[in-house]
């Protein structure tokens, strides 16, 4: 009898065949995969990659996770605990790939700060929070610790897998911020409060204001110095100049800035028709003024040098991106679009520019617009963020005073083009001071002569201590302009709970982005703004608006009446208690009772208003539901029966 | 291969001569369905994604799986037809694989049956396409390894319902491989490694690590082997018996 391979020595070996196999592929085959997802949530991106190659110096990241714990915690909780689970393992590959690509530069270590131990003591003291896991009171960790050689740590004190699509940005961010040596400088020259305001010398002084979020933001990356519009020249170390809603600058300054453009300085301007987030000073003799007063900036005329047509009178309203508002009370509220309150998708975006097309949501309020102005010569005009195409031109005026989202909607023309709010130029500009550097005053004041028709004096005056002028560019110039300053306001873009700001959009993410590409370091601009939105039931949420549109009016008007109504009748039991008798008469009874009615009947009407509101939807998922559970099943009882009945014929007439 | 090719397609045609197989099919739609609207709350979590309804897979194929897979072997012996099938010029092995690839396809046409699933949810929103992808190519592997749990289990006795119990109970072990449930009774004696080991068994903590949108190369290797596995089992099983 020929042995068979199917015995029982052979099912022990198959047995330990299939253990070893799960074992071996689990350890060694870890790093290939598909990655299915549209987001490539988790595939390590080039920009990662990039900057874990060049590590100059090595960095350790202590990757601490409690995976005794965290296979312990109940059932109950069972699913976040999966996703902890599974978050983890991810994670732990995803830094094995960073040190793949680091080349021996970054070190990853693996610990389990289990309870009551000396490496959960070590994970405490780095600052990572553990979540309570169990009745015992043992915690759950699972955060790194990521040190270089001069010590500096940076520490991600939990990973929350509810923020996965995070955890590439983060790392990167923070591996690229401790091997840094030197930060690249960035200026910035501004007339706005951004750096916060100054500790006040008194005791019991409010504290001061804080710095804007987008400048710490862009501080992590760089060094932000201020820089003030009475300068005469950029100073030498600074890599990218940021100005941001310049009031009109000396004749100096923007010379100042017009030279460093064109000497290589690259700059990232923003300019806005009417900026909200801008204070006009109070004249306490005329208040008013300051309301009136335009909140515009410009940085005419080097953007009409550079080839850029911008205007303070005309601000973007858009129908297609506008933020729905209430402008009615609470109590009767009444939703409309306010057209200058803009919310920019990947759409507004272009795809093939690296530096904005990860980005997913952007908040402007009151735009300017931007067109090339045919003057630019050999400079390239690239649109970055453009509006929709029903997007129109209004009056800046508008806004000033009482903003007025009713009377924009009067005036909209949309042009059917889409208006460009934010471009770069780059190439060969020209300079606005074709002259050669303007007029300066404190020379003047030296000469009794006015200094405007005798320009040669002044420039003998200068002559040995200013640099060669340029009149166009040494090589190529680069420059971000962006017609909106109010996308930098922390309104605009961050929320806060529980004291912390959170991003909820990526305003800080788009500064971030022109910065790090005018400064030249690409390697980070793949992996920002990877932020995924949420993707959820749109066309649910799309009827329930609707809905909301038809039925508020009708319910506004439904519940005004019942007001009224409740008020007549009222009035009316006052009028029987004031009277002296304490029996109705039959008129005002019946008078009552009419109201009476009225009041039953316009409730029964809000009720089945408010039950229509609801009922699109409901009966959209009832209807979803019943075709899922039951269509396919009755579709294939009906194909059974079918065949049935043609096997039975067949049967019959054989 | 043509063999287990022309024993799979005569198994297939097999099943829809009787009712079971529609009926099957009926039960597992309508709960899969039930279960993702009532139970994994669809609507109420407003995700554009599967997630309510890949979660239910597991449990699903653990319960229902046994049901088809009892009667690959089971029947066949009460009713005697085992002998035909052996006397027949095919291999045991070939016997187990057209057995299971029918089977296999079988539950994959279950599967098809749940796209109105995806449109519904294409409709609603923007989902990942992707990840919905990789939770169906999972699901057909995790499947596939229930399957061949319970085709073993099914060779082992005569009695269908006997076979039934036993399959899932087996499933529902490896299903919960990877929980507390499973793992205290290891983990007391055995060395960590081991423990750790038998967690990785667990079909639920794969398919939910493919679910995500990853394809790993080990999930699949993983499935592959346990199928491979179970089947050889299934095999000596039959063999044992032969010999009997």
């Amino acid at each position: 009898m020929k042995r068979s391979v199917f015995s029982g020595a052979g099912v022990l070996l198959a047995a330990l065949l299939y253990l070893s196999l799960t074992v071996l592929s689990d350890a060694h085959l870890a790093g290939v995969r598909v990655d299915l997802t549209e987001d490539e949530l988790y595939t390590l991106s080039d920009g990662s990659r990039h900057i874990a190659a060049n590590l100059a110096e090595p960095i350790t990241v202590q990757l601490y996770y409690s995976s005794s714990v965290a296979r312990e915690i109940p059932a109950v909780a069972g699913e976040v605990a999966q996703k902890i689970i599974a978050h983890a393992s991810r994670v732990t590959e995803m830094l094995r790939e960073y040190e793949a690509a680091s080349d021996g530069k970054l070190r990853v270590v693996e610990l389990d700060p289990e309870p009551f131990s000396e490496v959960e003591d070590e994970a405490v003291a780095a600052g990572l929070v553990g979540l309570p896991a169990n009745t015992v009171g043992d915690r759950l960790y699972f955060g790194l610790v990521a040190t270089n050689a001069l010590g500096e740590q940076e520490v991600i004190p939990f990973l929350d897998p509810f923020r996965a699509e995070f955890v590439e940005f983060e790392v990167s961010r923070f591996l690229a911020k401790l091997d840094a040596l030197e930060k690249p400088v960035v200026g910035l020259l501004t007339s706005l409060p951004m750096f916060g305001g100054d500790a006040l010398p008194m005791p019991n002084a409010p504290p001061p204001e804080p710095a804007w979020a987008v400048v710490d933001y862009v501080r992590e990356r760089f060094e932000v110095r201020e820089l003030s519009p009475d300068l005469d020249a950029i100073p030498s170390d600074v890599d990218v100049l940021w100005i941001v809603h310049p009031k009109p600058l000396p004749e100096t300054a923007l010379y100042a800035v017009d030279q460093f453009v064109l000497g290589g300085g690259r700059a990232l301007v923003f300019v806005d028709p009417h900026a909200e987030v801008e204070q006009p000073p109070n004249d306490p003799n005329n208040p008013m003024a300051s309301m009136g007063a335009p909140r515009s900036s410009d940085l005419a005329p080097l953007l009409a040098a550079w080839g850029v047509d911008f205007s303070t009178e005309t601000v973007v309203g858009d129908r297609g991106l506008a933020t729905r508002v209430n402008v009615g009370s609470r109590q009767r509220p009444e939703v409309l679009e306010y057209v200058v309150w803009l919310e920019l998708g990947p759409e507004q975006l272009p795809d093939d520019e690296p530096s904005v097309s990860r980005l997913q949501r952007l908040n402007l309020s009151s735009p300017g617009s931007l067109r090339e102005n045919g003057d630019a010569g050999e400079a390239a005009f690239t649109p970055l963020m453009t509006s929709s195409t029903d997007a129109s031109e209004l009056e800046a005026g508008h806004l000033r005073f009482f903003p007025d989202p009713k009377g924009l909607l009067r005036d909209y023309v949309p042009g059917g083009e889409p208006l460009t709010l934010a471009a770069r130029v780059d190439g060969v500009l020209r300079s606005a001071f074709p002259d050669g550097p303007p007029a300066d005053p404190e020379a003047d004041a030296l000469t009794d002569e006015p200094s405007d028709d005798d320009p040669d004096e002044v420039i003998d005056v200068e002559i040995d201590a200013a640099p060669e002028h340029l009149a166009r560019s040494r090589d190529t110039s680069h420059v971000v302009i962006v017609a909106d300053v109010d996308l930098l306001a922390d309104a605009n873009w961050t929320a806060e709970s529980f004291g912390f700001l959170t991003v909820a959009a990526d305003n800080g993410s788009l500064v971030l982005n022109q910065l790090d590409s005018l400064a030249g370091d690409p390697a980070l601009l793949g992996i920002r703004g990877r932020t995924g939105q949420a993707r959820t039931f749109t066309e649910l949420e799309r009827r329930r608006e609707l809905a909301e549109q038809r039925h508020l009016q009708e319910e506004q008007r439904l519940q005004a009446e019942l007001s009224a109504t409740e008020r007549r009748l009222t009035e009316l039991q006052q009028q029987r208690e004031d009277g002296s008798s304490l029996l109705l008469t039959p008129e005002q009874a019946a008078e009552i009772e009419r109201f009476r009615a009225e009041q039953v009947a316009t409730r029964k009407q809000l009720r089945q208003t408010r039950a229509e509101l609801r009922a699109d939807v409901e009966g959209l998922q009832s209807w979803l539901e019943a075709l899922n559970i039951l269509g396919v099943p009755l579709l294939l009882l009906a194909v059974a029966g079918a065949l049935t009945i043609l096997r039975r014929r067949g049967a019959a007439e054989s | 291969m043509n063999v287990v090719l022309q024993i799979a397609r005569r198994e297939l045609r097999g099943y829809f001569a009787t009712p079971v197989a529609w009926v099957f099919l009926v039960i597992f739609l309508a709960l899969a369905g039930i279960l993702t609207f009532n139970q994994g709350g669809f609507f109420e979590l407003n995700s554009a994604d599967l997630s309510a309804f890949f979660k239910y897979h597991p449990w699903l194929y653990m319960l229902l799986v046994p049901a088809i897979s009892m009667r690959l072997w089971a029947e066949e012996r009460s009713s005697g037809s085992i002998e035909l099938l052996m006397t027949l010029p095919v291999t045991l092995g070939q016997a187990v694989l057209g057995k299971f690839l029918a089977a296999w396809v079988f539950l994959l046409a279950a599967l098809v049956g749940t796209l109105p699933m995806w449109l519904t949810v294409s409709y609603l929103g923007e989902p990942d396409h992707g990840v919905i992808l990789a939770g169906y190519v999972g699901s057909a592997l995790m499947a596939g390894a229930y399957l061949a749990v319970g085709a073993a289990f099914s060779a082992l006795t005569r009695n269908q319902v006997v076979a039934f119990v036993l399959s899932l109970m087996a499933s529902l072990l490896i299903t919960l491989a990877g929980w507390p449930v499973v793992l205290d009774a290891f983990s007391g004696w055995a060395p960590q490694a081991l423990v750790e080991t038998i967690a990785s068994l667990s079909f639920m903590t794969r398919f939910e690590a493919v679910a995500q949108g990853v394809f790993e190369l080990r999930d699949l290797v993983f499935f592959l082997t346990s199928m491979a596995f179970w089947l050889f089992l299934n095999a000596t099983i039959l063999q044992a018996r032969k010999a009997n």
